[in-house]
């Protein structure tokens, strides 16, 4: 400004506009602060914006090529111990299956004792406990 | 331990069977392989004659069962449906004991249906050698796999 070339009172007037423009910065700051308080942005742009258009206009493909897919893939699964998974439950299931069989084995084994023993006449034998 | 009936014995023993029967299978197979491989052009399957099988198949046995008894007193039958051969105060067996009661099972497996009229659940076998076979369950404890 040439006013603030002027001898004596220039630097002052330069001062003073500095000054005066940087309180009116922060005034100018919080006063939009106050009114984006007092303003709901999500639903206003819910509202007033079509997010539908936005997002079809989106190039997808073009991110999904950006990504590493393989690499994300490998991060997922080596996170998954899936041996381990697998080996768990074919273990149980292994486990429960033979205990039914011997189980059931066990009980034929007696059914056909409790019979034997009918069928001679003898009076049932208990067998020792395990 | 509770002495084990004729029905898991029995199945055991037709498991039992299955895994020798395989065992021939692939015994021939390794026959068939080393004359194609001994001699290819005049290759034929082998044909053995009926003692021989026979006889193979006995010995074969017998091995199976004594090694089986003499190391942990179970084979792949009796793993499983959950039973154990011991002798007399539920030691495993000796390999003597476990070699006669093998000879005496695979000559005269009948006896095992002994095991039905048997107040103790005991085959012939098992009355002239002092063994016993009864209910294996470690498994209920320990998950198999």
């Amino acid at each position: 400004m040439p006013w603030e070339r002027l001898p004596v009172i220039g630097g002052l007037l330069y001062a003073t506009r500095v000054e005066a423009g940087r309180a009116g910065i922060a005034a100018v700051t919080r006063v939009t602060e106050l009114v984006l308080d007092q303003i709901d942005l999500t639903a206003l742009v819910r509202e007033r914006v079509d997010i539908d258009a936005i997002v079809a206009d989106v190039d997808i493909d073009a991110i999904i090529a950006r990504i590493d897919l393989i690499g994300l893939a490998d991060q997922i699964i080596d996170g998954v111990d899936l041996p381990a998974i697998i080996r768990d439950s074919t273990g149980t299931v292994t486990a429960e299956v033979m205990t039914d069989v011997r189980s059931q084995t066990a009980r034929a084994d007696d059914v056909v004792s409790g019979f034997v023993d009918r069928m001679l006449g003898r009076t049932p034998q208990p067998q020792e406990p395990e | 331990m509770t002495n084990a009936g004729i029905v898991s014995r029995g199945l055991a023993a037709l498991v039992d069977m299955l895994v020798v029967l395989v065992t021939m299978g692939l015994l021939y197979l390794g026959l068939a392989l080393t004359t194609l491989v001994v001699n290819p052009t005049a290759f034929r399957f082998p044909a053995p004659n009926l003692i021989f099988s026979t006889a193979v198949t006995a010995v074969v046995s017998v091995l199976y069962l004594t090694a089986c008894w003499t190391l942990s007193g179970r084979t792949v039958g009796a793993i499983l449906f959950g039973i154990r051969v011991v002798g007399r105060s539920a030691e495993r067996l000796g390999v003597a004991v476990a070699i006669v009661r093998a000879v005496a099972c695979v000559l005269f497996p009948i006896g095992l249906l002994w095991v039905a009229f048997d107040r103790q659940r005991r085959s012939i076998q098992d009355i002239a050698l002092g063994s016993r076979v009864g209910y294996d369950r470690p498994s209920q404890v320990a998950p198999v796999r």
